[in-house]
């Protein structure tokens, strides 16, 4: 039965219609399914009213953003160096000391950094609201930018950094005028990320928050309050505003240039005999301001020494059952559509990979609240059950972690070896199924890891969709808000727990397919 | 004056990997040095070494005197070629030029008017001077990086296998220029490279090393007709390797050596390498230095031969023989008369063009790579 099938499918791969009618079903899949519902809101542009609570929450959101951007590139260029450049075991602790607050789901995060820092059970230095925020996006978007700058740094020649040094540059000279520039679109990708991120996040930012409203909070607000025009309006000028900031910063990545002379080297040379010292700080902002506020929710639990009633953990139970079931469902049905579209946009075929790869973007930086909303909008005359409707939102926005590390994958691979591959007679199901497939496995478990993980830890779009079914993080939420905090906690912990779990399995089962 | 003296100078690598083995080595001012020697023989050890990239397990090197084993890369004051240039991606040729000097915080004129005369002299078109690294040629790129380096304005330049980058043709009209230059501005230059050919034509001395040592220094002529052991015979350029023994003297004070099948009178070889009381030799004799003819020599030294092949190279062709056994190669000019695939010649030699070693104790034909007895 088996073999008779992957006959069939090799004899229909070498029809040319039927690949492009699978191109066609996955391009469909996203335009209505993934891009459309995502951007449907702004069709009510004209409805868009611009009063003083929308400006200010924008503005609030934007400065956030911009804040703890950069910070983290402050902060985060100079530890990415650090992990570039050291060697054995210091650099895997580094290494997996950054990555561990990215495991956390961030409504986790958020409670445990408002903990930290708000809480009469950690430090109770800073009120709820514009700086609480700032603290905690700044926890969370931390890692991506220390990620995305330092595998750039990794995959730099350090060829050139000797022939600077041996033309008489001193070390801190070498890092701005060849190593910086070298790494610079790294650097773009990553506050790019970390600026879309902190504009998108709702479900942490709601506990934070207090008086302060963000943007991504007020459209929740209004839908909360049954204010549509409300909602819409922030809606709109959020996804056009985070549209407009991602076309900025790719102009601004193909411009912007450094020039090697106006510093003196002098001066550089003085200045870089604090290294050691600059190192020290970096590494106590990482552990101070990022680790421990990030975990210190386990802090909390062991002080309280109690647990929920069996009601309240009937409840977590649930909504963890629901959290990983959208997850999964989510995953599944996006690795199939998203794998055909990354293989479209990879061999941009048609001349139209750029553009769909764009749209991509598009969806990946429209918040996702706004997103939530807009879609909820966009489904609104089907009757779709709650449950459903949760899962379109997730299908929605993590798409396109699937799509982008596997298209680009595909593109940097060897056209040669599928050519090898045709000429010793593999049908194209073949060439795919025993050359393409095994060298582009990691961008694809990557992205599977990455959009399951976004599927399990997002609140903006679940909220914004939802009204009986709470989610995971969403429940963690609403602990908070009612200072249910110990069952936040058990909440945030056992969370915590699977997702890392899941994580070291899923790592581990792709490090033995590698070598297999 | 840029001399460079090492002293001891010994580095291993994490792994216990020996890649120089206390190497003593001095180079002499305006000297154009080629370090010579296999993949991984510690050649680009050595000149990472002296630019200050690798720091010496242990031992010392000096530079015009200057013990700079301690000073980092950027205060050396080298001007360094990389193996692919590693020109600056994102400068322009000219900036990438100007680097150096702007380090040095010349004023932005003297700059610029260092980066254009170091251009021309690398004849590179001016023209050209606002492309960026990955818009040249290989050869272009070579020019720029040689310019790189010459504006550093050491009178020390290390290349490291400038050449290997660059298809044969390019790569010989580069390195003649190279050397025209270092001589015309008075370098000192240590150059490194696997290429005997390249070696040969361009240094003042040429270094062979293997295996983190030091094998033998000299000129080219030295190296190549006076080989300081049987890895210098085989690596540089090609040779016939006849396995021999000593015939015993009885007060006679000529020395007479058995190989090939017959007894030759070689008192006038080289045999300084020879230790006292050797018996089982090995006789190097290169190619062009052995003579094949039609008629039978009118001296005792030749054998009988059979021409087994014939491969025209150019100005010269080169026969493989048979000899019994043994295999010899002879390489004559091109023109003159030819001989042809299964014709017998004779092989005969002149006894001083032969150089003696004492047989190696290990399968020397494994020491040496290849199969001559």
């Amino acid at each position: 039965m088996c073999g008779f099938l992957k006959r069939r499918l090799s004899s229909l791969s070498k029809k040319s219609s039927v690949s492009n009618a699978l191109y066609a079903l996955a391009i469909l899949f996203f335009v209505f399914f993934v891009f459309l519902p995502a951007i449907y809101v702004l069709s009510l542009s004209l409805n868009v009213r611009l009063d003083a609570l929308v400006l200010n929450s924008l503005a609030t959101s934007f400065e956030i953003a911009l804040l703890c951007t950069a910070l983290s590139l402050f902060f985060g260029i100079p530890l990415a160096w650090l992990i570039a450049r050291s060697r054995g075991f210091k650099k895997e602790v580094l290494n997996s000391l950054v990555d561990m607050p990215l495991i956390i789901p961030t409504s986790a995060l958020g409670f445990s950094v408002y903990l930290f820092w708000g809480s009469q059970y950690g430090l109770a230095l800073l009120e709820k609201g514009f700086w609480l925020i700032t603290a905690l996006h700044t926890a969370f978007v931390f890692p991506y930018v220390v990620r995305t700058v330092s595998a750039a740094f990794e995959e730099l020649d350090p060829v050139h950094e000797t022939a600077a040094r041996s033309l008489g540059a001193n070390l801190l000279t070498v890092f701005r005028t060849v190593s910086f520039p070298l790494v610079k679109s790294s650097v773009i990708t990553g506050g790019m990320l970390a600026f879309t991120r902190s504009l998108s996040e709702t479900g942490a930012t709601m506990m934070a928050a207090g008086l302060a409203v963000t943007a991504p909070v007020l459209v929740l607000q209004y839908k909360n309050a049954g204010d549509v025009s409300g909602a819409v309006s922030v809606s709109v000028i959020l996804i056009v505003s985070a549209i407009a900031f991602l076309l900025l910063a790719k102009r601004l990545a193909g411009k912007m240039s450094f020039s090697f002379e106006r510093v003196s080297p002098r001066l550089e040379a003085r200045l870089n005999r604090f290294s050691p010292a600059k190192n020290s700080v970096v590494l106590a902002f990482f552990f101070i301001l990022i680790l421990v506020p990030a975990f210190f929710f386990f802090i909390f639990l062991a002080q309280m020494k109690q647990l929920p009633s069996a009601e309240q953990m009937k409840l977590i139970f649930d909504s963890l059952g629901a959290s990983f079931l959208v997850a999964a469902v989510v995953t599944v049905i996006n690795l199939v559509f998203g794998f055909a579209l990354a293989l479209f946009i990879g061999r941009n075929k048609f001349g139209l990979g750029k553009l769909l790869e764009t749209a991509n973007e598009v969806v990946l930086v429209v918040p996702t609240s706004a997103l939530g909303f807009s879609l909820a909008l966009y489904w609104a005359g089907f009757h779709i059950p709650e449950l459903l409707l949760i899962m379109l939102a997730h299908l929605s926005f993590t798409f396109p972690y699937i799509v982008t590390p596997i298209a680009a994958m595909v593109a940097q691979l060897d056209k040669n070896l599928e050519e090898a591959a045709a000429t010793l007679g593999a049908t194209p199901y073949k060439i795919l199924s025993s050359v393409t497939m095994p060298l582009i496995l990691p961008s694809v478990l990557a992205g599977v890891v990455m959009a399951f993980m976004r599927s399990i830890s997002e609140t903006g779009a679940t909220l914004a969709v939802s009204k009986s079914i709470s989610t995971a993080p969403v429940l963690i939420v609403k602990f908070v808000q009612s200072q249910q905090l110990v069952e936040a906690a058990v909440a945030c912990a056992i969370l915590f727990a699977i997702s890392f779990v899941l994580l070291i399995v899923m790592r581990r089962s792709a490090g033995r397919k590698k070598e297999a | 004056m840029p001399e460079v003296k090492l002293k001891g100078v010994s580095k291993t690598f994490p792994g216990n990997v020996v890649a120089l083995h206390k190497v003593d080595l001095s180079v002499k001012d305006k000297d154009y040095v080629v370090l010579l020697g296999p993949s991984g023989c510690g050649k680009t050890s050595l000149l990472k070494t002296i630019a200050g990239i690798y720091p010496p397990t242990e031992g010392e090197v000096f530079i015009s005197g200057r013990n700079v084993t301690r000073l980092p890369i950027e205060e050396r004051g080298v001007g360094m070629m990389f193996q692919n240039y590693a020109l600056f991606p994102h400068l322009t040729t000219e900036k990438n030029v100007e680097y150096g000097p702007t380090m040095r915080e010349l004023p932005p004129k003297e700059t610029k008017s260092i980066a254009h005369k170091m251009l021309q002299l690398a004849k590179f078109p001016l023209e050209r001077a606002n492309s960026l690294p990955i818009e040249l040629s290989g050869g272009m790129q070579q020019r720029v990086a040689l310019a790189r380096a010459l504006a550093s304005q050491s009178s020390l330049l290390l290349l490291d296998e400038p050449l290997s980058a660059l298809d044969a043709k390019i790569g010989e009209e580069l390195r003649l220029e190279l050397r025209c230059l270092v001589k015309k501005l008075g370098l000192t230059a240590i150059h490194v490279t696997h290429s005997q050919e390249e070696a040969m034509s361009t240094a003042d001395t040429i270094i062979v090393m293997n295996q983190g040592s030091v094998m033998q220094v000299g000129s080219p002529e030295e190296v190549y007709f006076n080989p300081a052991n049987l890895f210098v015979a085989d690596f540089v350029g090609e040779a016939n390797f006849f396995e021999g023994e000593i015939k015993p003297a009885h007060s006679n004070p000529k020395l007479f050596v058995r190989f090939l099948g017959k007894d030759f009178d070689l008192s006038k070889a080289k045999s300084s390498k020879l230790s006292r009381g050797a018996e089982k030799v090995v006789v190097v004799f290169r190619p062009e230095k052995l003579v094949i003819s039609k008629r039978k020599p009118y001296h005792e030294n030749f054998v009988h031969a059979k021409i087994e092949s014939r491969r025209f190279m150019g100005e010269k062709i080169r026969y493989e023989l048979s000899s019994g056994a043994s295999q010899i190669v002879v390489k004559r000019m091109g023109f003159g008369k030819s001989f042809q695939v299964g014709d017998s010649a004779f092989v005969s030699f002149d006894a001083s063009d032969a150089t003696l070693f004492d047989l190696p104790r290990e399968h020397w034909e494994k020491l040496v790579g290849r199969q001559t007895v």
